[in-house]
């Protein structure tokens, strides 16, 4: 596992980080150097190491849960998490971006629990526990709520036992269906089993948002988990096997404890591998996809998934996300594939917030929901992401699931709506064009070149062709005195335009 | 504010009579020549009930050896006989003593088993079935037993380049959603759109009635898209694959008059009164009517003699994962309310309402097929990746079901009065015989026996030679060597 050294350190990697840690940096653009003054603290001091301007966008101490939680509706908790990521800075930036990855991982559907209140303190657990211990919030997610609502965690009773959380748990949550090598991580009696010891908790009223367990809902009898099954699981590891008898409500937290104890057909620790490969992909690219990488790849996994399981020398706490996530940005590869155009799509939610937050964009404000809607989160369900709404409970797969005709001209639509609208005092979807004018190309006079460069610069920086470069100068006009920003048609046609044209580039909603 | 397709027209109309060169979007005209795939001329609907539908109340025994299993696992949940009297299906092929019926909320179905247009194949699925709804899913999609964590090829996808092989520009399939499933993985001769509206390239509102400046941003726009394509970014690359054929369609599409498909536009407005039905003022809880109108219209063309390129289409309809409330909305807490919903003529279960949403889509669907002339060249078949658990999971209102294994399909196709002549006739009656819910294995669900069950892919491969024409061999290629044994309901 190659770092990142200093050396290698500069601008375009400090964006690449911002973009990918976080959501970009947010549009102040430093006149007399013409960067980004986000990116620009990421990389200038020359005593630091890339660990150091990692660090600056943890935050120094989890966030706090709030007491109590209002009655919003649940277009207001997903306007309120929209605002939250369009303002994600400094050391807010990691925290927010794994709120996403982590409704994308314990996937919940509003239209199933109705109810703003809990999705709002499930997303506030999520913010919580975001660079904290991925046990404990596996522990408090199998009780949270909203996730006995959607999972049917309520109807989980002794005698009656519904499977259906039991088997995400462990299917999508923790280990996956298969291992590395294909075989099977448990049966379907551990399916069943899981669902025993399960048993017993129900959500509470929605006023405390808290559930409850329920000592005759619970299966008192011996369970037991993760043993060898003769066709689903013939090469189950019998250290993997428990029994658990009478532990009323403390049994859920054994059985997470015993689920990250798992070990795989090749002995390695199954959640953690898991876990690991989910967030490399979210973060940097899709393992399986990459054509040539194979099973060099999965040593950076494990590597990776080495620091999860044991710590670091200065955080040895096991299964901490914050210790991952560190170790995950100084790595090189994390960093190498920018310089070939990068691997990834982005997501709808990368796409809107991103390209918003580098224009200066406002979004409608409080009182404005309905415009909000018609801003943000039509377009976002149009393509594809409708946040507190996945499609289904294995969550957003990502990459070329996000590529159709219709999901692209719908983004294609996004950026023609923000490209042309202006920022109006902060109340509408609009970008701040005069701050943009004002700081982003420096002193006159202007050369449409200077103007073309400066704008794949800070949107990206998105790379192209010497051939698409020039297209784009002729558009601005046929020589570089057209280039005149008090001229309100020519900002309005070409310079809108261009920017319109470049969010609408393949290179700009690719990694 | 993005362009709606009455501008479109109106800006085409107003410079019919000008020197101006025409914008930019009638240029699609002549691409849509080519998406054309010359050798596929039927048309194939394929609708994807999502969730895992519950088989054993889908096709129900009405006598025989399995209604006392029935009425022993199904307390809560259990039809009585005596509802099932208008929707018999007949005897059970493999038990002629046993009687079988539809739900009873499936009268469209059971009008079109009347009329010979349907094929009803029970206990379709695979040996040692997965009860995970991705895995089952992959499966279904592939039509490889191993399916793990992608498709590499489904085996619609794999069917489509068989029939467009050479043909680059060809557009065969559409899939009525989002994203694309990995139904089609390996082809990306297809289209995915959830309605007409969303297919329209936007220009800035200050030059949209610019032809000249439209026309100038277009060049740049396929600047950029020709970069795309020959650079080195596999992601760009499929990005741009993706929005330039629709790009080119858009004119064409415009041209589909959705108000053709007259059985369809009555149910999607809520105006038919089919019995069982939800009344005159209840809407459909689905978009499956709306989904269906949409591919009906494409099926119909542009204007006359001018075919749209899709003739094999995906329909879906969720919410099939029915683990609890499966008789009874989660919404009808009240006697008052349950009450109420007979009187409507509609009892209002979670799961029988889903049926009833597909039966009505479906057979308006035919219907307006029928009438169209297009019932010689049209095939529906259903699928789900999974059924359910016999045994409820709960009691009273609360009793849902896991997880299952085999379960129905059904095909909808023209019966030897409608077929073309030489062409392929649907044999329309019941195939295969009742999963034996008298003897479930340790999972609680009926095992899949090689003698009496039908493989699915066996219902594919029929569909493939018989309806596509696919050669056999392909066919065996397509579904990764798999040797079908035929079950006859096409020939």
């Amino acid at each position: 596992m190659a770092r990142i050294t200093r050396a290698n350190w500069n601008y375009d990697t400090a964006a690449h980080l911002l973009d990918r840690a976080g959501f970009g940096h947010k549009g102040s653009v430093r006149k007399k150097t013409g960067e980004a003054a986000d990116i620009r603290r990421l990389f200038v001091t020359k005593k630091k190491q890339p660990a150091d301007f990692v660090e600056k966008l943890f935050p120094r101490k989890p966030a706090k849960m709030p007491k109590k939680f209002s009655f919003h509706s649940v277009r207001e908790v997903r306007k309120r998490w929209i605002k939250q990521m369009l303002r994600a800075n400094g050391r807010r930036t990691v925290q927010e971006k794994m709120v996403l990855f982590l409704h994308g991982h314990f996937t919940t559907q509003e239209s199933v629990v109705r109810s703003g209140r809990l999705l709002e303190r499930q997303i506030s657990l999520f913010r919580t526990f975001a660079t904290g211990d991925f046990r404990a919030l596996v522990k408090q997610v199998n009780v949270d709520n909203a996730m006995l609502l959607f999972l049917n965690g309520n109807e989980n009773e002794v005698g009656n036992v519904n499977e259906n959380y039991g088997r995400e748990l462990m299917e999508l949550f923790t280990l996956g269906v298969f291992d590395f090598t294909g075989a099977n991580n448990y049966s379907q009696t551990d399916v069943t089993e899981v669902a025993r010891i399960l048993t017993g908790w129900v959500g509470g009223s929605s006023f405390s948002g808290t559930s409850r367990f329920i000592s005759s809902r619970h299966d008192p009898g011996s369970k037991t988990v993760f043993a060898p099954d003769l066709i689903e699981t013939p090469l189950q590891n019998p250290a993997n096997t428990f029994t658990t008898g009478d532990l009323q409500d403390k049994e859920h937290e054994l059985l997470v404890d015993r689920i990250f104890d798992h070990r795989d057909t090749e002995g390695r620790p199954t959640a953690a591998r898991f876990i690991t490969r989910k967030l490399w992909k979210f973060f940097a690219y899709d393992p399986e996809v990459e054509v040539g990488t194979g099973r060099a790849d999965l040593a950076l996994i494990d590597g990776l998934a080495d620091v999860f399981v044991n710590g670091t020398p200065e955080n040895p706490v096991p299964y901490n996300l914050g210790n991952l996530l560190r170790e995950m940005f100084v790595q090189e590869e994390f960093y190498h594939f920018k310089a070939e155009q990068g691997h990834t799509v982005k997501s709808p939610t990368d796409f809107v917030i991103g390209s918003v937050r580098k224009l200066s964009g406002s979004m409608p404000t409080a009182t404005n929901v309905r415009h909000h809607q018609r801003a943000f989160e039509n377009p976002m369900e149009r393509m594809g992401q409708n946040l507190l709404e996945p499609p289904d409970v294995k969550g957003w797969d990502g990459n070329l699931a996000w590529v159709s005709t219709a999901n692209l001209l719908d983004r294609t639509d996004f950026a023609k709506e923000l490209a042309q609208r202006d920022k109006k005092g902060g109340k509408e979807l609009g970008i701040n064009i005069r701050k943009i004018l004002r700081t982003w190309f420096g002193d006159p006079p202007f050369t449409r070149a200077g103007v073309v460069d400066q704008l794949l610069r800070i949107l990206g920086p998105v790379r192209v062709d010497p051939g698409i470069r020039q297209g784009m100068i002729d558009w601005l006009g046929p020589d570089d005195s057209v280039v005149r920003f008090d001229d309100p048609v020519w900002v309005a046609v070409r310079l809108r335009g261009l920017l319109y044209n470049v969010l609408s580039l393949p290179q700009y909603h690719v990694f | 504010m993005s362009i709606t397709r009455r501008r479109f027209l109106q800006s085409a109309a107003a410079l019919a009579g000008s020197a101006l060169m025409p914008p930019f979007w009638l240029r699609a005209q002549a691409a849509s020549a080519l998406s054309l795939c010359e050798s596929q001329t039927r048309n194939l609907i394929i609708v994807q009930l999502e969730g895992g539908n519950d088989a054993t109340n889908t096709v129900i025994p009405v006598s025989g050896g399995l209604r006392p299993s029935y009425d022993a696992l199904r307390p809560s949940l259990g039809i009585a006989p005596g509802e099932l009297m208008p929707t018999l299906l007949g005897a059970d092929p493999g038990q002629p003593a046993a009687t079988l019926a539809l739900h009873p909320h499936m009268v469209g179905l059971k009008r079109l088993h009347d009329q010979g247009n349907l094929v009803t194949l029970l206990g379709t699925h695979y040996a040692n079935g997965s009860l995970s709804h991705f895995t089952s899913e992959r499966i279904w999609y592939s039509a490889r037993l191993d399916a793990r964590n992608t498709v590499a090829q489904g085996w619609m996808g794999g069917s489509i380049e068989n029939l467009c092989a050479g043909q680059p520009a060809a557009v065969l399939a559409l899939d009525v959603q989002r994203e694309p499933t990995p139904l089609f993985a390996g082809t990306s001769k297809l289209l995915a759109i959830q309605s007409l509206d969303s297919l329209r390239f936007p220009v800035l509102d200050v030059f949209f009635n610019d032809p000249v400046t439209s026309a100038e941003y277009r060049s740049l726009w396929d600047l950029g898209q020709q970069g795309a394509q020959m650079g080195t970014n596999p992601f760009s690359q499929a990005i741009s694959a993706a929005i330039v054929p629709g790009v080119n369609l858009i004119d064409s599409f415009q041209a589909v008059d959705l108000t053709l498909a007259r059985n369809l536009n009555d149910l999607v407005d809520g105006t038919t009164t089919a019995s069982g039905g939800f009344g005159v003022d209840g809407p459909l809880p689905s978009s499956l009517a709306e989904q269906l109108r949409l591919i009906f219209g494409i099926m119909q063309g542009g204007p006359p003699g001018t075919p749209l390129g899709p003739r094999i289409f995906r329909a879906h309809i969720g919410s099939f994962d029915t683990h609890s409330f499966q008789g009874v909305h989660r919404s009808l807490t009240t006697e008052a309310n349950l009450s109420q919903k007979r009187a409507d003529g509609f009892l209002g279960e979670r799961h029988g309402e889903l049926l009833h949403v597909v039966d009505q889509s479906i057979s308006a669907f035919w219907q307006d097929c029928v009438d169209a002339g297009l019932a010689s060249q049209t095939c529906v078949m259903t699928f789900s990746e999974f059924s359910r658990r016999i045994i409820e999971n709960s009691s009273g209102s609360r009793a849902g079901t896991d997880h299952g294994t085999l379960g129905h399909m059904f095909v909808v196709g023209p019966s030897s009065a409608q077929a073309a002549p030489g062409g392929p006739v649907l044999q329309g009656g019941v195939f295969g015989t009742q999963p034996d819910i008298a003897n479930l294995n340790d999972d609680g669900n009926p095992p899949f026996d090689p003698l009496t069950s039908i493989d699915f892919r066996n219902v594919y491969a029929e569909i493939m030679t018989r309806w596509l024409a696919i050669p056999a061999a392909s066919t065996q290629a397509i579904l990764s060597g798999f040797a079908p044994t035929p079950v006859n309901f096409l020939l």
